[in-house]
């Protein structure tokens, strides 16, 4: 190398020293043992920053609330934006471990979660993942989900399908881990009912989906069961209702985040559980916005993991108190802890009435 | 320090990529966006390998590195046919085709539920559990690969890929097989990001399409483009940035509402401020 190279070599390591250590730096590495530390990562900035900024809302409702409870541990957050992605994840939760100290996990998404779960196993360190479909995510004693599994909410959406009598159902699915692991389970659930029904991928970022709509209405489709993400998902609704407005659509939890809801005017949907009551109402205040997909999961996972240390004799035991409830009355409902550590509440059907999405059945 | 030492993996995984794109684009001049592909079929290999078949590591390497020699020898002869701007929309063709695949493939990929439980490596009687072992192991290939580079920069096969980066034509004229050249370099190049895959997919446990998308290849580019072009301490610095820059600012201490949005403007402003003040690279031999 010559002199020039090592000098420039020389000038990036000075900046990123500069920048470390010279600049206001957050720095929380002491150990106490009144404190209890939990890290929870979500996507805050990039594609899914629209899911995971309410979650961070419903985070800072939680800390207003610990601050007013008398607890035996003081209770601090260190949130970290990981955009959804799966390698980012694996280094914050280094972060987390080494530099931050966490006594506690709390992220969301299948993908994430997979990669988080066996380290969190083999540090022992308890883990709520919120949003996954896929119950991998829980396997082994620390790692536990909240959130209600594609089987239940599938059974139901096969029980309304059967009442109203719809005949030739489409599953449209967007090409991402959570919706294909809903669309396979619900097509399942529907061929054990006998129910007829087809399966349509589409790649997110889809814009012109009339092809496809229209061979769909070719082969005779009287009902479409979405799992797309928005805008996608407000692009299938305008082109199917242009194409053939007699064709109903309906949805297993997307239509709740939905930008425009009066889009869905006057449609059901399947829904998993969904927070209610006055903390609710607290967090949608807080967040400016009726987004609450996951919203109040968040929440119940920081009082589920507050309770568990507050019972338990010591911060390493705090897990054993987590395994033993088996019931929880959140705000996503009463929540019931399976064999599997699956927190799970029932799932709703909802109407939009009015804008808003009504609970019509439990 | 676990923290230090996983983005000291990461860090060596990227380096290697970088290395490799480096002998395409910077050695060579073929603007490929191809090497997302490449990566993500190593780590398929590996995880597939190990996961479902339970086969050794090494040997899951020597598959993937394998599979994307016969693809990249395949593609790399059409590939050879275009130059420029047409190289990178082609090369880009390819990385849409393969992410498509990894993502629809459900009988062999899994689709986008991804391959989980992916054990970390054992080889000649040493096992990589522990993450400073795995980081010396990526080290190793990263020097290996930086071997490789250096060799390829200093011989005459090198100074031939340089010629046709210079002139396809006067390559040509000298005698020179440069469709063959250039075919030579996709295949190794291809080869040694498969082998940065395999160590990914090791580190992570966990792998889906989402992780191999064209973006991750423009993420590669960045790196070399940042670093400089045809360096291969290019490569390096270029990663050493873009993979700590991210980190660092976690550490600073932004305004706790904003500080997402905020770490994504600095790092951004940051990457426009080297490029306006080094616009061939930090340590860039050749500018585009």
């Amino acid at each position: 190398m010559n002199r020039k190279k090592i000098q420039n070599i020389v000038v990036i390591i000075a900046i990123l020293f500069f920048v470390i250590y010279f600049l206001p730096i957050k720095r929380n590495s002491s150990s106490d043992d009144n404190v209890v530390r939990i890290g929870v990562m979500l996507p805050l900035s990039g594609d899914f920053a629209n899911l995971g900024t309410p979650l961070k809302g419903a985070m800072e409702v939680a800390i207003k609330h610990l601050e007013k409870m008398d607890t035996k541990y003081n209770y601090q957050f260190i949130l970290e934006d990981n955009q959804f992605d799966n390698a980012r994840s694996n280094v914050i939760l280094s972060k987390f471990l080494s530099v931050d100290k966490i006594d506690a996990l709390l992220d969301g998404g299948a993908g994430v979660g997979n990669v988080t779960s066996p380290i969190s196993e083999s540090k022992k360190l308890p883990h709520i993942n919120v949003w996954s479909s896929d119950s991998k995510v829980a396997n082994g004693k620390y790692n536990f989900i909240n959130w209600t599994q594609p089987p239940q909410e599938s059974e139901k959406m096969a029980k309304i399908i059967k009442q109203k009598g719809y005949k030739n159902v489409w599953i449209v699915y967007a090409n991402h881990d959570g919706p294909t692991a809903m669309a396979d389970d619900l097509k399942k659930v529907l061929d054990l009912h006998n129910i007829e029904s087809r399966m349509q991928i589409f790649n997110i970022g889809t814009r012109d989906m009339r092809l496809d709509i229209l061979k769909m209405e070719k082969d005779i489709a009287d009902l479409y069961v979405l799992f797309l993400f928005d805008p996608d998902m407000s692009i299938f609704i305008k082109q199917a209702k242009e194409i053939n407005p007699k064709t109903d659509v309906t949805a297993i939890e997307t239509f709740s985040f939905i930008e425009n809801i009066n889009l869905i005017e006057g449609m059901w949907y399947v829904d998993a559980a969904e927070g209610s009551g006055k903390i609710m109402d607290q967090i949608k205040a807080h967040n400016k916005s009726n987004a609450f997909f996951g919203v109040s999961n968040l929440y119940d996972n920081i009082m589920l993991l507050v309770t568990a240390f507050e019972k338990a004799p010591s911060k390493d035991q705090a897990i054993e108190e987590l395994l033993n409830i088996k019931e929880y009355d959140g705000v996503t409902g009463r929540l019931i802890q399976d064999q599997n550590g699956i927190f799970q509440s029932e799932a709703n059907v909802k109407e939009v009435i009015n804008g808003k999405a009504v609970i019509v059945e439990e | 320090m676990e923290y230090l030492i996983s983005l000291g993996i990461l860090f060596c995984i990227y380096s290697m990529l970088a290395l490799s794109l480096n002998m395409v684009v910077g050695l060579t001049g073929l603007l490929s966006l191809a090497q997302a592909a490449f990566y993500g079929i190593g780590a398929y290999a590996t995880a597939l390998g190990m996961a479902k078949l339970g086969l050794d590591f090494s040997l899951t390497l020597l598959i993937g590195a394998a599979v994307n020699a016969v693809i990249a020898f395949t593609v790399g002869k059409i590939l050879s046919r275009f130059q420029g701007d047409y190289y990178a929309i082609v090369s880009a063709g390819l990385a849409i085709i393969v992410f498509s695949i990894l993502l629809n493939w459900k009988g062999l990929t899994n689709g986008p539920l991804g391959v989980a439980g992916i054990g970390k490596p054992e080889a000649l009687g040493i096992d990589f559990y522990s993450n400073i072992n795995f980081m010396i192991l990526c080290l190793i290939f990263t020097i290996v690969v930086y071997g490789i580079y250096y060799w390829i920069d200093k011989s005459s096969f090198g100074r031939c890929l340089k010629v046709i980066r210079e002139d396809e034509q006067l390559a040509r004229v000298l005698g020179y097989n440069a469709k063959h050249f250039k075919s030579i370099i996709f295949v190794l190049s291809a080869m040694l990001s498969g082998v940065a895959g395999g160590l990914f997919a090791c580190y992570i446990g966990f792998i889906d399409p989402s992780s191999f998308q064209l973006k991750e290849g423009i993420f590669l580019f960045t790196i070399i483009i940042l670093g400089g072009l045809s360096s291969a301490w290019g490569s390096i610095v270029g990663a050493l940035i873009l993979i700590s820059l991210p980190e660092v600012l976690r550490f600073i201490g932004l305004p706790y509402e904003t500080a997402a949005q905020l770490q994504q403007m600095i790092y951004g402003g940051m990457l426009v401020l080297i490029m306006v003040l080094r616009p061939q690279g930090i340590l860039g031999k050749y500018k585009m």
